[in-house]
């Protein structure tokens, strides 16, 4: 099982739950924001998985996103209660970029 | 920018008129003065203070590590000369300083990880989604209880009550307390807002009603301890973790003691300011009663556009580099978190009340390892109070057109906010 984790630049707010939760699998960037430490978003193993969802449910703004790529689904959806919108990960996230993307504009 | 810019004031002189709240024209309105300060002087040196109000310098020097919240002494509270004040009131400075800065908003390093990790996942958006039935239970029957005069004070009948009552369940403090806890937290509300008469007065309101605060928690806690309680409350993880050891009984009192009150006094004034937005500006709550999946976009867009924590203070622990400026072991910083939410360099048309806006990324909840730990919970609370009001209220009306703002540079909220409701469309 490949996962694929992004780190959405709209909602991080530089609260480095992530890179405590999971050391070794999110880091701070130049400005304090959150990046994965892989180049490839999709190179993340079923292992690191419970670090990766420990990130994911601690993170204050939802910015952290857990995919299976078996499933095709965001993890947090397939448990998630409500389902709301707004919470999946969206299109453009699909497929490799490179690290500098993910690193907020602010 | 508005006519107030052209005053004949100098940036220094109008600095001072704001952060000492005596200029009512910068009460009502502080943004024309935002505007000058970003423009004119946006890295602002004064009165040992280094001001940042660009949304740029704001954000890097409150996720820098070393900019730190306290300075181990003291807590900076705006404007109060400590120099002036009397020795008791000095003293009860210093005793205020020494139950606070338990709290996890004034821990750093290790000791704030440590602390924010024991609850972080109970506040996190995934748990919060949990409670928003309950949120809007509470939300529809504060409307319930004054729907029929047609008449609200949204601060007393809903802004306030809907926040306090939803973080006491949430810390299993018994809600029918809720006055109680209201009437402590104005009490010490005073001291953050910038002080600028009957200093003495105020310091000792602040230090009496946070004693009393203080006792009230540590008799819910003993009783906690001897009761069953629910498995997932706040209060339970504080309290095993006290039993563990990893938090000593006087820091567990001190972090429930600044979740009841942080996690009701600025969502009361976070409520209201959003509705006095949306009434202020009646094509945007048109736009909401027509669509009420925009109510967490109106909550967005009004932490931002009449942020309700305008500013937050940081001591340098070292020199800095924030930008291009310059700052000097020990000088006292503060962001100004109001002015940074109206930069034209970050957000397109600053000054527009925009519910549909999409790039959002405000500073209302700080950024950084002091992120509001409340954020999402917040969130939820004003969206739902936003909808509730314009799923019933559509025709609602403010019957003052001019709010009375708080005097404080430091917190905007209204003290009251008299609402003519219209039909209840139910």
């Amino acid at each position: 099982m490949d996962i694929l984790v992004r780190v959405d630049p709209r909602k991080c707010m530089a609260n480095q739950q992530c890179s405590k939760h999971a050391p070794g699998l999110f880091e701070l960037g130049p400005n304090g924001y959150a990046r994965t430490t892989r180049e490839d978003p999709t190179s993340f193993t079923a292992a690191e998985l419970p670090a990766l969802l420990r990130a994911r449910d601690n993170c204050p703004t939802g910015a952290i996103h857990v995919e299976t790529m078996d499933s095709d689904q965001d993890t947090g959806d397939a448990n998630s209660e409500s389902g709301r919108p707004g919470h999946g990960p969206s299109p453009d996230w699909r497929g490799a970029r490179p690290r500098g993307d993910v690193e907020s504009s602010a | 920018m508005s006519a107030r810019v052209a005053t004949a004031r100098s940036i220094e002189e109008e600095f001072a008129a704001w952060y000492s709240n005596v200029d009512p024209a910068l009460v009502a309105d502080p943004y024309p003065f935002f505007d000058r300060l970003r423009a004119e002087s946006p890295v602002h040196r004064q009165a040992g203070l280094v001001v940042f109000s660009r949304y740029s310098e704001c954000a890097a020097a409150a996720i820098d590590p070393r900019l730190e919240k306290t300075d181990g002494k003291r807590y900076d509270y705006g404007s109060l000369d400590r120099g002036s004040l009397p020795d008791s009131s000095r003293r009860q400075l210093d005793e205020l300083f020494q139950m606070e800065r338990l709290a996890l908003n004034k821990t750093e390093g290790e000791e704030h990880s440590r602390l924010r990790g024991l609850v972080q996942t109970a506040f996190a958006p995934r748990m919060i989604e949990r409670l928003e039935q309950r949120i809007v239970e509470v939300a529809e029957s504060l409307i319930d209880e004054v729907a029929g005069t047609g008449r609200m004070d949204a601060i007393d009948d809903l802004a306030y009550q809907l926040p306090l009552i939803v973080i006491s369940e949430m810390l299993e403090v018994p809600t029918e307390d809720r006055h109680l806890i209201r009437e402590w937290g104005l009490g010490m509300s005073g001291l953050f807002g910038g002080v600028r008469d009957d200093v003495a007065q105020v310091i000792d309101d602040a230090h009496r009603n946070r004693k009393e605060l203080f006792a009230y928690i540590h008799g819910i806690v003993e009783r906690r301890r001897r009761s069953t309680r629910r498995a997932d409350s706040v209060m339970s993880l504080l309290l095993e973790a006290g039993a563990d050891g990893r938090i000593s009984d006087k820091q567990l009192i001190a972090v429930l003691a600044q979740f009841v009150f942080a996690g009701h006094e600025t969502t009361t004034n976070a409520i209201g300011n959003a509705i006095v937005a949306l009434m202020t500006h009646r094509d945007q709550w048109e736009l909401l009663c027509a669509d009420l999946a925009l109510a967490r976009g109106a909550a967005d867009e009004a932490l931002r556009y009449l942020s309700p924590v305008q500013t937050e203070p940081r001591y340098a622990t070292v020199d800095v580099m924030i930008g291009e400026a310059q700052v000097r072991h020990g000088d006292r910083v503060r962001m100004i978190w109001a002015a940074a939410n109206r930069d034209p360099e970050r957000f397109v048309q600053p000054d527009r009340f925009d519910i549909r806006r999409r790039d959002n990324k405000h500073l209302a909840f700080g950024v950084g390892r002091h992120y509001c730990l409340g954020a999402s919970l917040a969130r939820a609370e004003i969206a739902t109070a936003l909808a509730a009001l314009a799923r019933r209220f559509p025709d609602m009306r403010m019957r003052d057109e001019r709010p009375r703002w708080r005097p404080s540079f430091n917190v905007r909220g209204v003290t009251e906010l008299p609402l003519e409701l219209g039909r209840d469309r139910g």
